[in-house]
């Protein structure tokens, strides 16, 4: 599945996740857009999920409609990464576009 | 106008585990009971409960008076995390000024078994149960160490200031028994000890405990030979930012000008602080919010401040040495702070402190918390 975005019909802000209003203009119409990407802004390796897993790589992406989004990794990956985001069985993934321009800031 | 006042603060014991039988209800009850017995009040002499807890279940302020025997008249309940107790005493302080009630109950706590605090933290919102709990998130310190790696980027920060915030605090707790972590912690001993969620260590997160904070709201005439503290100035500002900025920031520093000049008072004339800390990323961004890091030298301020001259910040050791008994951990710094200022801390009384500035924050909604409150107080002359 997808990961969709809500855009404000009225002003064109895009929410993750989805609000019932829009805080800039206070409309309650949107519609649904679909981002299938983004960039790394931080991740981390938790020693052990809510759920017992572990490790589990969790971090923030810059969708390219602007929103961050919280997603699961396979690998640590570094800040400035691209990677491509799935909805795959509720669970929002990011996956590393092995191709595209890493970008410059350094790991932690 | 009544002139309402904080005549009392307590605290039960804090435990790792919940003693067998226990419930969130007998230990608030425990709470309440053990105020009124400090005061040789009787449960008649109260007027007005305010409950917060996340583990009392289909339970609320009233399933908890008609438990106590209590006959009220102003009652409320707030299950905003981290800033519940300070709202509950905003509303309090309102109520006790309008004659709604005269003497007030507010307490705030929880027990946590095997498995319900990760039950907490994944169900902890519908935003939480829909979009973090099925990546299997790792609660919020994987949420904070994020936010700490943004912190660390933005101010160029080491992995020790965070350390000298865990290591001061722990100083502080080696004096108060009744904090869970009470051996000395070096700061190599943080360096070294073992990553939870990275940068984050197991000194950078709140030791999960049961327990409840309490404290009395009355009108200055109800308990004339007690000593008060007054609130002079307590603000709010909660999703200042809709979830929309990086957390580095929380509310207060938009009502900060408003805080310090509602109580008439700056950071250079508060003796004692009590910062909400979950996260020692949280305690630095709300000092540098309140403006008690001037030049924004946040790694100066914790060498300096914290390591030299030992200024006094949460000094119960904080719920990072002291425990977090769940949403007891709005109240936590609202008790040590009253205690300090009457002069009931015991073991670990400072030496007669007359202001204190205290701070809730609260309710991660998706990347970071959107609550935060704080309040100047001072003791009634």
């Amino acid at each position: 599945m997808t990961v969709d975005v809500s855009v404000c019909t009225a002003c064109t802000k895009a929410f993750f996740p989805a609000p019932r209003a829009c805080h800039a203009c206070g409309s309650n119409h949107f519609s649904t857009r679909t981002v299938n990407a983004g960039s790394v802004e931080e991740a981390t390796e938790v020693e052990r999920g809510t759920r017992g897993a572990g490790p589990v790589v969790i971090g923030c992406v810059r969708t390219d409609a602007g929103p961050v989004v919280v997603a699961r990794f396979g690998d640590l990956p570094q800040p400035g990464d691209r990677v491509e985001l799935t909805l795959d069985d509720r669970v929002l993934k990011a996956q590393l576009i092995e191709n595209e321009t890493k970008g410059v800031d350094s790991c932690r | 106008m009544a002139d309402a006042l904080i005549t009392g603060a307590t605290r039960t014991p804090y435990n790792r585990r919940p003693s067998p039988g226990s419930s969130t209800a007998a230990v608030l009850a425990q709470a309440v009971e053990a105020l009124l017995f400090e005061h040789d009040l009787s449960i008649r002499d109260i007027d007005g409960l305010g409950v917060a807890s996340f583990t009392l279940g289909a339970d609320r302020a009233i399933d908890l008076g008609w438990s106590l025997g209590m006959e009220l008249s102003w009652i409320m309940d707030d299950g905003n995390g981290g800033a519940s107790s300070l709202n509950l005493l905003l509303h309090a302080l309102r109520a006790v000024e309008a004659d709604d009630a005269s003497a007030i109950v507010l307490v705030a706590g929880d027990v946590f078994g095997d498995d319900n605090f990760n039950k907490l933290a994944d169900g902890f919102n519908e935003t939480t149960k829909q979009w973090l709990a099925p990546l299997d998130y790792g609660g919020p310190n994987a949420l904070f160490a994020l936010l700490t790696q943004r912190h660390m980027a933005a101010h160029a920060l080491g992995r020790e200031t965070y350390g000298g915030v865990a290591v001061a605090q722990r100083g502080w707790a080696l004096r108060n028994p009744g904090a869970v972590y009470r051996s000395p912690l070096s700061l190599d001993d943080y360096l070294a000890a073992p990553v939870v969620a990275s940068p984050l260590c197991i000194y950078d997160c709140v030791p999960v405990v049961s327990g409840a904070d309490a404290i009395l709201v009355t009108a200055a005439d109800r308990l004339p030979q007690t000593p008060g503290v007054r609130v002079k100035a307590l603000v709010g500002a909660h999703n200042v930012d809709h979830q929309e900025a990086d957390g580095l920031t929380s509310g207060l520093a938009s009502v900060a000008d408003e805080l310090w000049s509602s109580a008439d008072m700056s950071p250079a004339e508060i003796d004692l602080i009590s910062i909400y800390d979950d996260y020692p990323v949280m305690v630095l961004i709300q000092l540098a919010d309140l403006g008690f890091i001037g030049d924004g030298d946040v790694a100066g301020f914790v060498a300096r401040e914290l390591g030299e001259q030992q200024r006094p910040l949460n000094t119960s050791g904080g719920q990072l040495s002291a425990g977090q008994a769940g949403i007891a951990g709005s109240a936590h710094g609202l008790v040590e702070t009253v205690q300090q200022l009457r002069g009931t801390a015991g073991e670990h009384q400072l030496d007669a402190p007359r202001t204190a500035l205290v701070t809730g924050y609260g309710m991660a909604l998706y990347r970071y918390c959107a609550c935060a409150n704080a309040a100047v107080l001072e003791i009634a002359p």
